[in-house]
């Protein structure tokens, strides 16, 4: 790939933004960071941009006024990928249900990957760390999930068509041994594949 | 000079061994010094890292050996009013997604205390790593018998060493087999990674080790460490910028944890949780002060507290809080 894709990121106020940023397969400066609240209000500022990231964060999609920034991307047709929050806000945008479970903090499950259009070589199982309390349920088509923890949790979705795709855990965390290595796979997948 | 001694000056900075000198050192925050010498910086818990209280230390003297006096016997009180709905709510926002972490602190008022006395009490089996008495000019007054390091800066790197998690002396199995203070650990190591990054040059930021066990005299605690390259022309003060308040002090995600603080803690913690370092050149070396008492308006109080999380029982926790503050003086409890 020749000049890196511009990157917008849609933080969130978290603690964990910048290994987000750190863990994407481009330079730091191909990467500009608004808060998602403000991107949401003015989805204009999404030209230009070659990927939408949408970063962890506390509360829920809803309250972080994600789900509509989500809709303009899939109606832009702009690569997007959720991260945690993010991935949330794809699924309610896709008329899944966002539930309560046991709150995971810390914690480095195994997550199984399935066959993926987004995260094409992933198959298999992956050492994933998990921040969240709340957890995607009824996942509907078109969405499909990709990945889930043993007890069947949904750890990531795509959308089989639209470059849309989410993960639940955190691929940026130290204790996700290969995240880079899905996120690259995203990246590589959605980026230069023509219209 | 003795501690007694000590304390009939206006002010002074009195640090332990760890700070980085040959022994005890006093140091005079009013006294103007040169670009060469050492300088004090101290930010308190509520206080932007940006701006630290920087202090000249020109006149710097040895003590000849540690501070010896009589230490505080008192029986320190808590309140325990509010602890329990505090840790209530936290529970509930973890639930709804909130937060994910948050350390709850109170205060023990410790009757009849001075500095001299609570020194001696925080010195009496063993010299704490970073133990310090700092009385500035402005009124700031605190004893610290810190085991955390906040970081260490020199020849362009910046180490970092997130502790979460304590038990006795001798139990680190039990400690390293507790999912809880795993998961608590790793959580804050990667908020320091985090707050690391854009002071670091790119891809540098790393955990040469995710979780390791730091042997004290009195405990054992477990720690990570977090490393990388700082860019260039930036100074330690940066450094504490971006750190500052130490994220194993105040949970995370820092905003959403440091909100819930302010709602649930009755009053500021001042210096309790704050930071205090040496700074000469490009090195730097910065303690966290927990295990630290603060000199308030109705005397001394010592903080105490703990990270809360979902799986947290407020029973638990309270007894933990009042383990950790009858503890000051005589060892260190295994941690909820």
């Amino acid at each position: 790939m020749g000049t890196p894709p511009r990157v917008i990121f849609a933080e969130n106020e978290d603690s964990f933004t910048w290994n987000v940023v750190e863990c994407l397969p481009v330079p730091r400066d191909a990467v500009r960071l608004v808060r998602g609240r403000v991107l949401a209000a003015d989805p204009a500022a999404l030209e230009g941009f070659d990927v939408l990231v949408v970063g962890p964060g506390p509360t829920d999609p809803i309250r972080a006024g994600l789900v509509g920034l989500v809709e303009e991307a899939a109606r832009r047709g702009l690569p997007t990928l959720g991260i945690c929050l993010g991935h949330q806000a794809l699924g309610l945008c896709f008329g899944a249900r966002l539930v309560r479970v046991e709150p995971v903090h810390g914690r480095a499950d195994p997550v199984s990957f399935g066959p993926s259009r987004w995260f094409p070589g992933q198959e298999g199982v992956h050492e994933a760390m998990r921040y969240h309390s709340l957890v995607l349920t009824d996942v509907p088509p078109p969405l499909r999930v990709v990945a889930a923890t043993v007890d069947g949790l949904p750890m990531a979705v795509e959308h089989p068509d639209l470059p849309l795709a989410g993960l639940q855990f955190h691929p940026d965390s130290h204790g996700t041994p290969r995240g880079r290595e899905v996120v690259r796979a995203f990246f590589d997948a959605v980026v230069g594949r023509g219209p | 000079m003795t501690l007694s001694d000590l304390d009939r000056l206006p002010s002074f900075a009195l640090l332990g061994p760890g700070f980085g000198g040959d022994g005890w050192r006093l140091l005079d925050p009013l006294e103007p010094c040169g670009a060469a010498a050492a300088r004090l910086a101290f930010a308190p818990f509520e206080a932007a890292g940006d701006r630290p209280f920087l202090f000249g230390a020109g006149r710097e003297s040895v003590l000849s050996g540690a501070p010896d006096g009589d230490p505080w016997e008192g029986t320190p009180r808590l309140d325990p009013a509010g602890y329990r709905e505090a840790v209530e709510v936290i529970r509930e926002s973890i639930r709804a997604g909130d937060v994910y972490q948050v350390n709850l602190t109170v205060r023990a008022a410790l009757p009849g205390a001075t500095g001299p006395t609570i020194l001696a009490a925080l010195c009496r089996r063993w010299v704490p790593r970073f133990a310090a008495w700092v009385r500035l000019p402005d009124g700031t007054e605190f004893v610290s018998g810190s085991p955390e390091r906040l970081f260490v800066t020199g020849g362009g790197r910046v180490f970092c060493e997130p502790m979460k998690g304590t038990a006795p002396a001798g139990e680190g199995d039990w400690l390293l087999a507790s999912a809880k203070d795993r998961a608590e650990l790793a959580m804050i190591t990667d908020l320091v990674r985090n707050d690391l990054t854009p002071v670091c040059r790119p891809g540098t930021v790393e955990v040469p080790c995710a979780r390791r066990l730091l042997d004290l005299p009195y405990a054992v605690q477990s720690v990570s460490d977090v490393v990388g390259d700082l860019l260039p022309g930036l100074s330690p003060l940066d450094v504490l910028a971006a750190l500052h308040p130490g994220g194993s002090v105040v949970g995370a995600p820092k905003g959403a944890a440091l909100q819930a603080i302010r709602r649930l803690e009755a009053v500021p913690r001042g210096p309790y949780c704050g930071a205090l370092g040496v700074l000469e050149g490009d090195h730097a070396d910065f303690a966290l002060l927990i295990r630290t008492a603060v000199r308030g308006a109705d005397g001394w109080w010592y903080g105490v507290g703990g990270g809360i999380v979902h799986d947290s029982d407020p029973a638990a926790e309270w007894e933990e809080v009042r383990v950790k503050a009858g503890a000051l003086a005589c060892g260190t409890p295994r941690s909820s």
